[in-house]
């Protein structure tokens, strides 16, 4: 664990990525504490109020208001939440599928593999938002079903880098050897193969968690994800388009959230990569 | 000669065929790719038996049929007088521990995510030996100083060790089940030539001190000479020869054993360019496509057509 700190803060872009991503977390954790207005009480006198710092007033916004006069920093917090929990769980589900999935067809191939790589092009030849609509029409919007959306549209990226790594790993000596010294196939695959899938595998989860949080913005602004009045952070992104050339403070705001979440996970990733290759992390 | 008890490991026509399409196309029909075709052979105890052919002879095939890597498609196989192809999955997994392999490439044969001292005692683990984590961390160490490697060196990842001590990491990891028979798969061929040498006395010195027996793979003529009891000579996947080291190499009897042979350099320039070499003809069959292996003199055995060998059994 100390080396763990000591390899992180070496790091720059690491720490940055670490900070970012820990300080989102505890945000949305401590969301109802730290919001310093009711994230949905609307208030029509204050609608689109600017940003403002003064700290005088009660009417004190410091990211401005929407066009119905909600807080947009107290909603921000409050969709950190959201947004975090379904882009995490969605990315955690289709990691473990398509990683599963990519290990038994890579490993095991023949028909097993025929099967899930057609599954898999059959899954993507499908076209997202139809298949979100469809799966959303017939169980109907909620958070679950949001994720379970987002999952079944991003395993296939991993099932095939995993089988790609995989075809190309089984055939190296080591695993020849383990199965010469009586290793079962449990073994081979999570001893020997898993761990070395793993670095690529972290890589498309960082994009993976990219994709997902814009995805989900682009379903709840077709009013199939997060419903209103909740907030999202892609609900507001969405929300606040129409008034880009008025009130900035809409959509930038959100915006910046996502893109600070987005790239933290994508530095932290780089490095988690790194710090996980014995190769790169110098003598332990 | 014949003094022999029942051999350690015997082959029996051994043969390995792999399905292939011509040029790779997919609406061509499959042919039977020969990779091994009707081997035998037997290896005493104590002994090492080298193999060697060209690329492509199937050298490695026979080595990765024999530790049922590879299944053969037909033939025999008896190790220590037990019949084992065609063993169940639990057969098969205790029949292991008594012959390991050692590969060519000992970079590609560790697994780089794995602490080279977890990856020596995986064996153990597997077959449920010393289930004490103390009792085997101290046994790595002791096979780790067998093989010539300071034991602190357990924690370290493969690939902060140098190819000549990767090698011995394989190789102590071979050892750790105390198996019978060793396969090497061309062990030192892709180690600097200092190196080698280093090696192949470990895996002698190892011979002596835990009664191995060694199936040598190689194409390195001269470490063949040096190590191997008895020679096995390969040619598209058939032994064309098979004879205790001094009388292969000193009465080659087979033309493509010749030819072999001859191609070995010599570390001296003016006998090397004052050697007359016979050169390979590719375009030539040096097999003969319907031979056996008679026995031309003790222990030296020849591939014969059939019809010379017929004119000499009636």
């Amino acid at each position: 664990m100390k080396r763990f700190l000591h390899h992180l803060v070496a790091s720059r872009a690491g720490l940055f990525g670490a900070i970012c991503v820990v300080l989102f977390v505890a945000v949305s954790i401590g969301a109802p504490i730290l919001a310093p207005k009711d994230p949905l009480k609307i208030n029509l006198a204050d609608r689109l109020a600017s940003p403002t710092l003064s700290l005088s007033t009660v009417g004190n916004y410091p990211l401005g208001t929407d066009q119905i006069g909600r807080d947009i920093l107290s909603r921000i917090i409050s969709g950190s939440r959201v947004t975090l929990i379904v882009a995490a769980t969605a990315v955690l589900l289709g990691g473990a599928m398509g990683i599963s999935l990519g290990l038994v067809a890579g490993y095991f191939g023949g028909w097993i593999e025929r099967i899930i790589m057609r599954l898999a092009d059959l899954q993507l030849s499908i076209p997202l938002l139809l298949f979100a609509l469809i799966v959303i029409a017939v169980l109907g919007p909620s958070l679950v079903n949001l994720v379970i959306v987002l999952a079944l549209t991003g395993w296939t990226r991993f099932a095939r880098i995993t089988r790609g790594e995989v075809l190309s790993l089984r055939e190296r000596e080591f695993v020849l050897s383990a199965k010469g010294a009586g290793a079962g196939h449990l073994r081979i695959l999570f001893r020997h193969i898993l761990p070395n899938v793993l670095t690529a595998a972290i890589v498309v989860a960082t994009l993976e968690l990219a994709r997902v949080v814009i995805l989900e913005s682009a379903l709840s602004f077709l009013g199939l994800g997060v419903q209103p009045p909740n907030a999202s952070w892609g609900r507001m992104l969405a929300d606040g388009r129409e008034y880009v050339a008025t009130a900035w403070w809409l959509s930038t705001f959100p915006g910046v959230a996502i893109v600070l979440i987005v790239l933290g996970v994508n530095l932290l990733g780089d490095w988690m990569r790194d710090f996980f290759d014995p190769k790169l992390s110098g003598v332990r | 000669m014949n003094t022999q008890s029942a051999p350690l490991l015997s082959a029996r026509n051994l043969v390995k065929t792999f399905p292939v399409r011509r040029g790779g196309y997919a609406w061509r029909p499959k042919v039977e790719f020969r990779a091994v075709d009707d081997v035998s052979f037997d290896i005493e105890a104590g002994r090492t038996l080298g193999l060697v052919g060209e690329s492509g002879s199937g050298k490695s095939t026979i080595g990765r049929a024999i530790t049922l890597l590879v299944p053969p498609s037909s033939g025999s196989i008896r190790f220590e007088g037990e019949e084992i192809t065609g063993l169940n999955a639990t057969k098969q997994r205790s029949v292991r521990r008594r012959f390991q392999m050692v590969f060519q490439d000992p970079y590609a044969s560790l697994n780089p995510r794995m602490r080279v001292g977890e990856f020596v005692a995986e064996p153990l683990v597997i077959h449920g030996l010393m289930p004490q984590r103390n009792e085997r961390n101290e046994f790595v160490a002791e096979l780790f100083t067998k093989v010539g490697l300071d034991p602190r060196f357990v924690d370290r990842f493969p690939h902060q060790f140098s190819g000549g001590q990767q090698q011995r990491i394989c190789i102590a990891r071979a050892i750790s089940l105390k198996p019978s028979l060793i396969i090497a798969d061309e062990p030192i061929s892709a180690l600097d030539v200092s190196i080698q040498a280093q090696v192949v006395n470990l895996l002698q010195d190892l011979q002596t001190e835990l009664d191995l027996t060694y199936l040598f793979i190689s194409h390195d003529l001269n470490m063949v000479r040096h190590i191997c009891h008895g020679v096995a000579v390969l040619y598209r996947g058939r032994i064309v020869e098979i004879a205790p080291t001094t009388e292969l190499f000193q009465n080659p009897l087979h033309p493509y054993t010749q030819v072999l042979l001859s191609a070995i350099s010599v570390p001296d320039p003016i006998v090397e360019r004052a050697r007359q070499h016979i050169l390979m003809d590719p375009t030539m069959d040096y097999g003969e496509p319907d031979s056996r292996l008679v026995e031309v003199s003790s222990g030296h055995w020849l591939a014969a057509a059939r019809c010379e060998t017929d004119g000499v059994t009636t």
